[in-house]
């Protein structure tokens, strides 16, 4: 009961931190320098690691659904549960959980760090809010990448199917049979459904990782501690939000 | 430097993110990257079951377009059809919607017509009604509902053969009529038993028939007997033949118009000679009937007939007379009574 008390309290003053820096969206244009530099940690430095995994991700659906239906000789519609697969969840779901990985820790610990050496007391003294110049950047920034990242992990995963489909000898299935499935069966509506989870997605783990920096008290071990925190409740909060999306969106 | 280097990086990243999207939502909903170049058919169909934007067009299993939309258009599904430039339809062409896969997804197929004129932009192709899925299981199921009535038929029939309790079957009869005749049966099969004993040891006419040697050698008798009289008879036909030969002959000189029965059938002047007979006695016989000449006076006229009676009964009278006076004044009296 404690702990759902604890999660509660969390997602709660995520959502007021939300708050707090949406009401700094005047003072945006001034910040274009920091977004773009956000955008750019955000989206193009995280865009190999999406681009390997989402890669490998295609190749073993497309490896495990063809072992399963050779059996049945039906190995043409690989291409439709690959397509389908990617574009619906594992995109998204991947994006999102390498984001939390890779750019959730990193706004964590830096956010800790400097809550922790009073950086952000700092701030505050100077009368700067934190929420606008630490968190509204990094928000507005996922908002413009995820579904690029979303879109890029989809394609490239798309991408890792046809080629385990097309070179394992045991499937041996033409890329343009492939391909076909996926044209035939997936509708433009199914990858955008996964660009709107991937971009809820994205939203709350930069949201989360904010949080848990500001959120960080105590010494220097606290922002290894948060750093955790914020990764564990991004992934609590990608998969919870998956299915409720998911569901939402069917 | 760094700093602007980094902002054509998330520059070009985002740009891609956006140009990837397009050509997903492109590819996706077409069924191709780009628009494809060609002409566009309308076709109205009664129903277009599952065909949507982006499926095929095909001719005999060949992609030549895609379905460009669909609509509804007076209460009739309009599909649009985009075909390849280098594909030329035939005006009397039919399309029709068909199943492409078992999972209930559909293309539209063309079958060509005969013409030399080819449909063009904006035409209107014809279509075939389309066959649909769910009234292929309703006619199944009718013809369940028939096999159930057939079945039911034959178990009837059935029932009529093998009987029930109330009403005894054939088999019960055929049973019935075995048990009350199995005596006479069995005296039967005896019989016949006994019969083919017989057979088989050579008694009997039968028996003798089979067994014995002697009426096959009589039976052989019998046939060198018929050979010779085949034979005979052969001698005979050669007679016949020669028979038959002298009456063509004769044949031949009658179509020839030799002799007088060939010319008789072939001369035409005979012909004519008989007409003019005929038409000869022809006019005699009028004249006969009509009373002319002597003849015919004497067949038609009563005065000649009653005056030879009056000439009879004088000659009589005077008979008579000559009788009576002897023959000197028989003339004296002839002439008195003539005159």
């Amino acid at each position: 009961m404690r702990i759902l008390h604890q999660y509660l309290s969390e997602f709660g003053q995520a959502f007021l931190l939300l708050v707090r820096s949406l009401r700094h969206l005047p003072s945006l244009p001034r910040q274009m320098g920091r977004v773009i530099e956000q955008c750019y940690l955000i989206g193009y430095t995280t865009f190999p690691i999406v681009a390997i995994l989402s890669f490998f991700i295609g190749s073993v659906l497309a490896l495990q659904t063809g072992y399963s239906l050779q059996t049945f000789g039906a190995v043409d519609f690989i291409g439709t549960i690959v397509g389908l697969s990617m574009a619906r969840e594992l995109g998204p779901v991947m994006a999102a959980i390498l984001l939390a990985g890779r750019v959730g820790s990193a706004i964590s610990a830096e956010l800790a760090s400097m809550k922790v050496y009073q950086e952000v007391d700092a701030l505050i003294t100077m009368n700067i809010p934190p929420e606008r110049m630490l968190v509204l950047p990094r928000l507005i920034a996922v908002l413009l990448m995820m579904p690029v990242l979303a879109i890029v992990a989809i394609i490239i995963g798309w991408l890792g199917g046809a080629v385990v489909a097309s070179q394992v000898s045991f499937i041996g299935l033409d890329p343009r049979i492939y391909f076909d499935g996926i044209t035939n069966f997936v509708a433009f509506k199914d990858v955008l459904d996964g660009l709107i989870k991937a971009q809820i997605f994205g939203f709350s783990v930069i949201l989360i990782s904010c949080h848990v920096g500001l959120q960080t008290r105590g010494g220097p071990r606290e922002i290894g501690n948060s750093v955790t925190r914020a990764v564990v409740l991004s992934l609590i909060a990608i998969l919870f939000l998956d299915y409720f999306i998911t569901q939402a969106l069917l | 430097m760094k700093e602007t280097l980094n902002t054509a990086r998330v520059g070009f990243f985002f740009l891609m993110g956006l140009v990837l999207i397009y050509i997903v939502a492109q590819s996706l909903s077409t069924g191709t990257l780009f628009r494809d170049r060609g002409y566009e058919l309308q076709a109205q169909f009664t129903n277009l079951q599952q065909v949507k934007e982006g499926d095929d067009v095909r001719v005999a299993g060949v992609k030549i377009g895609t379905v460009r939309g669909t609509a509804l258009e007076d209460g009739k599904a309009t599909a649009i059809l985009t075909i390849n430039d280098e594909v030329q339809v035939p005006i009397d062409s039919k399309a029709r919607v068909i199943l492409s896969g078992l999972l209930g997804t559909n293309q539209v197929d063309i079958q060509y017509g005969e013409s030399s004129e080819y449909l063009s932009d904006g035409d209107t192709i014809e279509t075939l009604p389309t066959t649909d899925l769910n009234e292929i299981f309703a006619k199944i199921g009718d013809v369940g509902d028939r096999l159930d009535g057939a079945f039911d038929q034959v178990t009837e029939a059935l029932r009529s053969i093998t009987g029930d309790e109330d009403e005894p079957g054939l088999f019960k009869n055929l049973n019935e009529l075995v048990v009350e005749n199995r005596e006479s049966i069995r005296t039967t099969t005896k019989n016949l038993e006994t019969i083919t004993d017989t057979i088989a040891r050579g008694e009997g006419t039968l028996g003798r028939l089979l067994q014995d040697d002697e009426v096959y050698q009589s039976i052989q008798r019998i046939t060198t007997d018929l050979e010779s009289v085949a034979t005979n008879a052969k001698g005979f036909s050669g007679e016949i033949q020669v028979l038959v030969e002298d009456v063509q002959g004769i044949v031949r000189k009658v179509e020839a118009g030799e002799g007088t029965l060939g010319r008789l059938l072939s001369d035409d002047s005979i012909a004519r000679e008989i007409e003019l007979v005929a038409k000869n006695l022809r006019e005699i016989s009028d004249r006969l009937n009509a009373g002319e000449g002597t003849l015919g006076k004497l067949l038609s006229d009563d005065a000649l007939y009653y005056e030879a009676t009056a000439v009879l009964r004088k000659a009589e009278a005077t008979l008579d007379g000559l009788g009576n006076q002897g023959p000197i004044t028989a003339v004296g009296i002839a002439a008195s009574a003539l005159f």
